[in-house]
């Protein structure tokens, strides 16, 4: 699984490589340096992560599918932000496998969401299990992306 | 009439029934057909759990009369540990039963050594083994999680060279009782005022999600039916009153997926390793909503509070804010 994802991180590295550009802090086809990629990542995630915790908590599996559902949106947005970023040839890989990440996570989230609308409490607690295993906190951290590695509070009721 | 089982035959019956490749050998550890864990224990924290252990002592509502855990690491290449856990008891008709489960895959954190039990015939989770680091290295303090419920269990180290001893009964104790021996926190209640802080779980299934973390946790809550709290704190203090003796009081926040919540403690008692305190609702004067109950750790508090439907383990150490 980890090969894949190294292989699919590869092949988006190489494709947003081809892009081309040059300058620091630029536009969605620029390479970002190190500094300024970190920077508007975090600043993608910081957004995200409010949005996330200010969506109220499900208390039940009733609830659970439309709160998948407002937390998958905040997701597919962000990982369409964060693709728009394009890193610099030493973060390329790494990046992408933390792309790769949230992508594995929204697919997931909607196995959640299905799970959740039918009531089966296995398969969300399986689901779930798989978004914890993609780690995007992990690939984040191993990029030095502070604010998209912390876990998001949970919200209160 | 109690069975009466010679450990040989189930140290060999667990391990091979388990699908590991070898039998056991005390000193050198165990091969496996079983994939590798993702988290490693790290021998500096595994090593002083392996061993053969007898059950010395079970709660006596799981119905278990004796029983044998194993633990040890693995002889390959990347060992890593697992264990095998033979219970015998008895069903609620009285019929004797056996069970023979893996113990894996093993994870170490807040001083604790955990992992689920593994059924040999179907590989399904059938309960959870938490072991504290243990203060004698001949016994294992810890709860059990069987067959719905979670129990106090303590082992007894087993001679390595000896696999003909017969399997001693265990012996039957009551769970924790409701009211423990002594008044306050402990023989100077002074000592334990102040301010603890939730050690957070590395049971915390969000931690590593990033925005997701609030979903899984909420998902793994309502899909396993289990609360993890994520923050929290716990300040004890003296209570001063112009008519009584001071007393200790405490409150505590615990926060957790879907709520946060503020619960006064009063009535606090102990007993040996054991605190307990009455959780009251709105203030220290409130109606009775909840128990926390807790066991001294080392340095922490491992216990659990009870409100109503609400459960949840808790973990605190000195400090915060």
């Amino acid at each position: 699984m980890r090969r894949a994802l190294g292989i699919a991180a590869v092949v988006a590295a190489v494709a947003l490589a081809g892009c081309g550009g040059g300058g620091d802090d630029g536009g969605s086809t620029e390479k970002l340096s190190h500094e300024a990629l970190v920077r508007r990542a975090n600043a993608a995630c910081r957004t995200a992560s409010a949005s996330v915790a200010r969506i109220p908590a499900a208390g039940s599996i009733d609830e659970l599918g439309d709160y998948a559902a407002s937390v998958g949106a905040v997701g597919e947005r962000l990982a369409g932000e964060l693709s728009r970023l394009t890193p610099s040839q030493p973060d390329a890989t790494s990046y992408g496998r933390f792309l790769d990440a949230l992508r594995a996570s929204n697919a997931q989230l909607r196995t959640l969401r299905q799970a959740a609308d039918a009531g089966d409490r296995d398969a969300v607690a399986s689901a779930a299990r798989k978004i914890a295993n993609a780690e995007p906190g992990t690939y984040a951290a191993v990029i030095g992306l502070d604010v998209c590695a912390a876990a998001t509070p949970s919200p209160d009721s | 009439m109690p069975r009466r089982t010679p450990i040989a035959s189930i140290a060999v019956t667990c391990l091979a029934a388990a699908g590991l490749a070898a039998a056991a050998h005390a000193t050198t550890g165990v091969g496996t057909g079983l994939p590798q864990p993702r988290v490693d224990v790290a021998h500096s924290d595994g090593d002083q759990f392996v061993g053969r252990y007898a059950i010395g002592e079970i709660d006596r509502r799981a119905k278990i009369t004796s029983g044998q855990l194993q633990i040890d690491y693995t002889d390959t290449r990347k060992p890593f540990l697992i264990g095998s856990l033979a219970i015998f008891g008895y069903d609620d008709d009285g019929r004797q039963q056996s069970s023979h489960s893996i113990t894996y895959p093993y994870r170490f954190g807040d001083e604790t050594l955990s992992a689920p039990v593994i059924s040999q015939g179907t590989y399904q989770r059938i309960g959870a083994l938490r072991l504290p680091v243990p203060t004698d290295p001949d016994e294992l303090h810890g709860q059990l999680t069987w067959r719905g419920g979670t129990y106090q269990v303590a082992f007894d180290r087993l001679p390595a060279s000896d696999l003909q001893t017969e399997l001693p009964q265990a012996k039957q104790i009551d769970p924790v009782p409701l009211r423990l021996r002594h008044d306050g926190l402990g023989p100077t209640d002074a000592d334990w005022y102040g301010r603890w802080r939730l050690v957070p779980s590395t049971a915390d299934a969000g931690r590593t999600a990033s925005i997701y973390a609030p979903l899984v946790r909420i998902a793994s809550a309502i899909g396993d039916d289990a609360t993890v709290a994520d923050s929290g704190s716990l300040l004890l203090f003296e209570v001063e009153s112009r008519t009584e003796p001071p007393r200790p009081g405490g409150m505590m926040t615990v926060h957790a997926p879907g709520q946060t919540r503020a619960e006064f403690l009063t009535d606090f008692r102990w007993d040996g390793p054991w605190r307990s305190a009455i959780v009251r609702g709105g203030s220290d004067e409130g109606p009775v909503v909840g128990r926390f109950l807790a066991r001294v750790s080392g340095d922490r508090l491992v216990g659990t509070l009870t409100n109503g439907d609400f459960r949840v383990e808790l973990t605190f150490a000195r400090g915060g804010r």
